[in-house]
């Protein structure tokens, strides 16, 4: 590394940036972010870079390449192309979960890759260096938080597909916010004799069961439907537990039934988070589904269910929709369109009574 | 029969016309129910092709079209002459001996706003609108704004329609043509072949 190629990618990230100049945002958090990246970049480039010692190139590179990936999940969370329907049902979850919940906004980076889901994760001690080096250099503090998730490209208005989200913000409140797993394979006795690569091992584990269980509460076994294709006989790995034991952990989650591991994360998480692990949908019917009707969603918990019950008409054979519609594309774009409808008319009615101003009162 | 603001009233009560959302009891006139300009847009460009062809044979249509969404309460800007679809905010689901007849609101037609179209007995669906800004001037519109009228008419017999194949059903947001997709292209097609 030195000065040039430096220069050649702080040239890059500002050829990206004014791409991104006249980007407009669905909420304000993402566009003070935006801004204060501007401004980042704007003190970056007044300083005299031809006289940066190897310190400094080395932090600016470190501080490039997470400013980079910033830009790239913002510039595809514009109103044009973030889903903002299952968005906002996502920031229905974060309320239930952190109270500092408006510090954080949920951006996406559209994937070309099927099933390409995830969370991004950013490493603590990585943010901790980064702050570290912007305020000391230019006295910039980012005090907001991206939560950055992967979504396949092909698949932002798939409902039935998007359920995998509720498993990453899972993963967030976990990993991210709490560190609940981390907390459990470190403080519990019992795991205290294991070698280093066991307990990571266990951890990452318990991760997964946390964040597939913290789904389960929100869209029942909506996730599990989906995970059992796309994972189909997946054995154990060194991060994953094999497809069949994720299915059955949430399986008994949802019937209530009690299990060790389900007790300790359970238990754990009402400890640090004094939140419960519970079900937290309520179904709603499916007669306006079945009349071809967005159902009108009352509450937060009838809205999580939209993604129950669309998959129950999915895999339901002898459903009504599936009887009527034959050609399981034309029911997938139907099913989709009135969950996503649902989603918009339930927020837009619900800021329509918070800023509506009675007739009467108008013009006065 | 040419439906009255109580006769209307009634059907939305009964469940038999459904409109959501409908997010003010004030967009039913003494003759007509007001809509509004959805999230949701379709613009046509000029792109490498000289001409949209909808006789099946060449690129498909949506080739034509970039789409664009706004948040309501965002403004939408309609340039002169530029083909624009977009759909109404609202959803609705007419009954199956009613349709209904679409046209701007005259205070819309005054900016150099027009449109024309029925909307058969049984839709469901939020209703696609192509609208061009005949004026020479870029005209600027807020999404959510009540820029349609729908006037109810009542037929003597119900009609279903889900009988045929549908090309456009419970849609959300505008569709592009599928004029290409019409069933006698291929008859039309092989007759000078």
């Amino acid at each position: 590394m030195n000065l040039q190629t430096f220069e050649l990618r702080f040239a890059q990230l500002e050829r990206a940036l004014l791409k991104t100049r006249s980007n407009k945002y669905s909420d304000k958090v993402k566009k003070e972010f935006h801004d204060q990246i501007l401004d980042l970049v704007d003190q970056i480039k007044l300083k005299s870079q031809k006289r940066f010692t190897k310190d400094d190139i080395e932090a600016h590179r470190f501080i490039l390449k997470v400013v980079f990936n910033w830009v790239e999940f913002l510039d595809n969370s514009t109103i044009n192309l973030v889903p903002y329907e299952i968005i906002n049902c996502l920031n229905v979850v974060l309320k239930d979960w952190i109270s500092d919940y408006e510090d954080h906004s949920i951006v996406t980076s559209l994937s070309n890759k099927m099933d390409s889901y995830s969370l991004q994760f950013s490493l603590k001690n990585i943010n901790d260096y980064f702050a570290t080096q912007v305020f000391a250099r230019y006295g910039i503090v980012f005090n907001k938080s991206l939560i950055q998730l992967n979504i396949p490209k092909y698949l932002v208005h798939d409902y039935l597909g998007n359920v995998v989200l509720y498993h990453e913000i899972g993963h967030f409140i976990d990993k991210q916010y709490y560190k609940i797993t981390q907390r459990i394979v470190q403080r519990e006795p019992q795991f205290s004799g294991l070698p280093d690569i066991e307990k990571k091992k266990l951890e990452m584990y318990l991760g997964e069961h946390f964040a597939d269980v913290f789904a389960a509460q929100y869209i029942g076994l909506s996730a599990n439907h989906y995970l059992n294709y796309i994972a189909y006989k997946a054995p154990s790995s060194d991060s994953h537990p094999s497809t069949e034991n994720r299915i059955n952990f949430v399986k008994d989650f949802v019937a209530g039934k009690k299990s060790e591991n389900l007790d300790l994360l359970m238990n754990a998480t009402k400890i640090i988070t004094d939140q419960d692990l519970k079900i937290r949908y309520k179904k709603i019917p499916l007669k306006d589904f079945n009349n071809l009707i967005p159902p009108n969603i009352k509450n937060d918990s009838e809205l999580h269910s939209l993604f129950i019950q669309g998959w129950s008409i999915w895999l339901n054979k002898n459903s009504v929709l599936r009887k009527k519609f034959s050609n399981p594309s034309q029911l997938n774009t139907i099913l989709n369109n009135l969950i996503e409808k649902s989603i918009s008319n339930y927020f837009l009615l619900k800021e329509w009574k918070k800023k509506n101003v009675p007739n009467k009162k108008r013009n006065k | 029969m040419y439906l009255t603001k109580k006769e209307i009233s009634k059907l939305i009560k009964s469940g038999q016309l459904v409109i959501r959302p409908l997010l003010e009891d004030s967009q039913l006139g003494e003759m007509s129910l007001d809509l509004r300009l959805g999230t949701d847009f379709l613009l046509s460009f000029l792109g490498r092709e000289v001409n949209i062809d909808a006789t099946g044979r060449d690129r498909t249509i949506s080739s034509f079209y970039d789409e664009s969404r706004r948040l309501v309460g965002e403004s939408f800007v309609f340039h002169p002459h530029q083909t624009v679809l977009c759909s109404t905010l609202e959803y609705i689901k007419l009954p199956k001996n009613i349709f209904i007849a679409l046209s701007t609101r005259s205070s819309f037609s005054r900016l150099g706003f027009s449109l024309s179209t029925v909307i058969q007995p049984g839709y469901c669906g939020c209703l696609s609108i192509e609208l061009i800004n005949t004026g020479n001037t870029p005209v600027k519109l807020l999404v959510g704004s009540r820029i349609i009228q729908a006037r109810f008419f009542k037929m003597d017999k119900s009609s279903n329609y889900l009988n045929t194949n549908r090309k456009y059903i419970c849609q959300v947001r505008p569709q592009i043509s599928k004029s290409d997709g019409d069933s006698d292209i291929d008859i039309l097609k092989s007759m000078i072949d």
